[in-house]
């Protein structure tokens, strides 16, 4: 078969064109690249390389003929306005090129939100909130809808946050363990969806043996909890470890991010609440005649109400504290850390694809030496 | 009311400028003159630009003119503005050579106009702060300068647009469309007057360069003299700062709109700088946002066609970055023999 890759200058591309070509099962690897400099990585890599915008659909067919495989890691170019429309001319353009019988399509957790809540966003409807999860949701739903009415098989791949050696969530995560204010939420307790880029390639060398059809979320197999993966990384390069955030001030935060997904009406109720709480705290802060007289008719009820109004009082106050300016900033990206696993099918990769010791020793190698280059200012004279 | 027409409809007068521009109640777009219509047209209909031009010849008269197309088309199109006396504000990089950089201040003295350049870090609160401690010599003399920049190729990077892999059109790699940009942040935080280059590694992909590094000393303008590392590359990402080293603490400069920070000598965070007063509020004169840079550029150049006096975002002052660029290139030109791709390749 022949398998054509898109985007394969870019981080995930250009690792998956390298692992593919040199074991390629019998199959012939194209690499559609934008240009010579997009493809530089790919010189020795023993794939063919195709130069060209699959967006473009006067050069389109050229770039995939003969292609029977498409496996469509790209991203549009152009400016925020008009990239929406590339990449959905682009899925357009793999659709009319009738050699290809099989869309790979690298999509992302990201359409469910930034903040997955078990039990609300679901893997039939998920509920992407920025443009770029809305925009691989439209790709997806182009993508199902045009391959399977032409009996063709398009496979989704709703893959986790790609971690390893030039992978921008390994950069995120290597700079949040080096930030002296960030703390793991739940201690890293929770089920994380990374999946390590390597594992990517495991996935996508499976499908081409045995397709399916469908939609599949694409996690490490067992998935990790972030406490692993930072451990992963930090240990690969020689970080102290993570200190843990504890579990009220997660919860605190975990619940600002679900109500920024929920709906702008029960949002601005739950805002009004809120306010209306806060500001009664701090009247009754600020006024020692009203806080005496509080305290006296709480001394006065009964035990059981007691302890209620004391209990909510205090929640209250830690939230009107928790107000003030934070030594962290949880910017919405962050809201990963806070979120369950991605629901719905997962794809499972045989048994015998799993990373070995030899290969993960190799991948935390690499990430080191892509580390030392970027973590210091001498970085690039000693890598 | 200040008229302002619009050179290039490229993704950087799009998403830099024009909302900048657009914004400004003391400045009218006139027109917009690129040689796609149909990008021109769709971005005068976003901004309500009245006029869509493909030649500069048949554009009304206006008071200042923003180039923003590659280096290699704009010789023809800088020589009709600067005979119209507009004056000109210009995208990075400036200029290709110090002879062409020289000839376009030449023709806009002959002129009377003035020439501003789009070096934005120069307005970041960063830059400036950093700027004044090594005025006053606050920490003492710098001992040496590390700067790197770099990042992977993706969608929004350059390298990306066709004519970005055309030396003729773009002028070159990293090192004039990346390493502009943090060379002249360099030069304008420690007011350099001029350098020696020692090595000069550049590494290319056919005619284009993807990852420089430089080594040498520069001249300040106190006398003083201190040794620096330059970095860029477009094959991954780097540190992504200014480093400037003293006796005993280091001050760490990002390319990012964005504080200053000491730090120890292990680049432990000791402290970080920002302008008294300077949560909360918008300062318009120094830029701690990116948005807010492109402002604060726009109003400087404006004050130095009004005044006619040079302000931060002179063009003169950009040339030492022009001769360093033009020094590696020279030191070390792209290689003759042109890489090959296994079969496939269109």
């Amino acid at each position: 078969m022949r398998v054509a890759i898109t985007g394969a200058g870019g981080r995930v591309g250009t690792h998956l064109a390298r692992r593919l070509a040199s074991n390629p099962h019998g199959h012939e690897i194209v690499a559609l690249c934008r240009n010579f400099l997009a493809a530089r990585n790919l010189t020795e890599s023993g794939c063919s390389v195709r130069f060209g915008s699959i967006a473009d659909p006067s050069i389109a067919p050229k770039l995939l003929e003969g292609c029977d495989v498409v496996v469509h890691c790209a991203r549009a170019s152009e400016s925020m306005g008009r990239r929406d429309s590339h990449n959905l001319a682009m899925i357009q353009n793999i659709v009319r090129a009738s050699s290809v019988k099989t869309l790979i399509f690298v999509s992302s957790v990201a359409v469910y939100g930034n903040c997955i809540e078990s039990g609300i966003d679901t893997n039939e409807k998920p509920g992407p909130v920025d443009a770029y999860g809305k925009d691989k949701l439209r790709c997806e739903r182009e993508a199902m809808r045009e391959f399977s009415a032409q009996g063709r098989r398009p496979i989704i791949l709703r893959m986790g946050h790609v971690y390893g050696a030039f992978q921008i969530w390994s950069g995120q995560i290597l700079n949040l363990a080096r930030d002296p204010n960030f703390r793991l939420p739940f201690s890293g307790r929770l089920l994380s969806n990374a999946i390590s880029i390597e594992r990517v390639c495991d996935a996508v060398t499976a499908l081409l043996d045995a397709p399916a059809s469908g939609i599949y979320n694409l996690t490490d197999e067992p998935q990790r909890t972030w406490s692993d993966v930072f451990a992963w990384h930090t240990k690969s390069c020689g970080l102290p470890a993570v200190s843990p955030l504890e579990d009220s001030e997660s919860f605190r935060i975990r619940r600002n991010f679900l109500e920024a997904k929920r709906s702008s009406l029960g949002k601005f109720r739950r805002e009004i609440t809120a306010a209306v709480r806060t500001a009664a705290i701090q009247i009754a802060n600020s006024n020692p005649m009203i806080k005496d007289l509080g305290s006296a008719l709480v001394a006065r009820a009964p035990g059981a109400v007691q302890s209620t109004i004391v209990r909510r009082y205090r929640r209250a106050l830690i939230e009107h504290i928790n107000v003030g300016q934070p030594d962290m900033a949880w910017e919405p990206w962050l809201g990963w850390l806070f979120s369950d696993p991605a629901p719905g099918p997962y794809l499972h990769l045989p048994a015998t694809m799993s990373i070995d010791a030899d290969r993960e020793s190799e991948m935390q190698r690499e990430l080191s030496r892509w580390f030392t280059r970027w973590a210091t200012p001498d970085g690039i004279w000693r890598n | 009311m200040i008229k302002v027409g619009i050179v290039g409809a490229g993704h950087v007068a799009e998403g830099q400028h024009l909302p900048v521009l657009a914004g400004m109640p003391d400045v009218k777009l006139m027109w917009i003159c690129d040689v796609d219509r149909k990008r021109a047209s769709t971005l005068a209909r976003l901004h309500q630009i009245a006029e869509v031009q493909q030649e500069i010849a048949n554009c009304s008269d206006v008071d200042i003119a923003l180039v923003a197309i590659p280096v290699g088309y704009r010789q023809a199109v800088m020589d009709q503005i600067l005979d119209r006396r507009w004056h000109a504000f210009v995208e990075k990089p400036f200029a290709i050579s110090c002879a062409e950089h020289d000839r376009i201040l030449e023709r806009a003295v002959q002129r009377n106009v003035e020439v501003g350049v789009g070096f934005q870090r120069r307005l970041y609160e960063g830059t400036r702060l950093a700027q004044r401690i090594v005025e006053k010599s606050l920490f003492g003399p710098v001992k040496r300068i590390w700067a790197t920049e770099g990042f992977s190729l993706g969608s929004q990077t350059p390298g990306a647009a066709p004519w970005s892999i055309e030396r003729a059109v773009a002028g070159g790699g990293v090192m004039i469309e990346t390493s502009c940009h943090l060379i002249d942040q360099v030069f304008t935080i420690c007011g350099v007057v001029d350098f020696e280059l020692d090595r000069c590694e550049l590494s290319y992909c056919q005619e284009i360069d993807f990852e420089g590094k430089t080594t040498g000393e520069l001249r300040l303008a106190d006398s003083g003299r201190c040794q620096f590392n330059i970095g860029v590359s477009w094959w991954g990402d780097l540190y992504n700062a200014v480093v400037l080293e003293f006796a005993t603490i280091q001050l760490r400069v990002s390319i990012y709109p964005d504080d200053a920070w000491i730090t120890d000598g292990d680049r432990n965070l000791i402290a970080r700088l920002g302008s008294p007063g300077a949560s909360g509020r918008i300062r318009l004169t120094v830029g701690r946002a990116f948005s807010q840079a492109v402002y604060a550029e726009w109003r400087a150049f404006i004050e130095q066609c009004g005044s006619r006096r040079p302000s931060s975002v002179a063009a003169a002052a950009a040339r030492p970055t022009t001769r360093f660029i033009e020094e590696c290139y020279r030191r070390q030109p792209p290689p003759a023999a042109q890489q090959t791709f296994p079969k496939g390749a269109a």
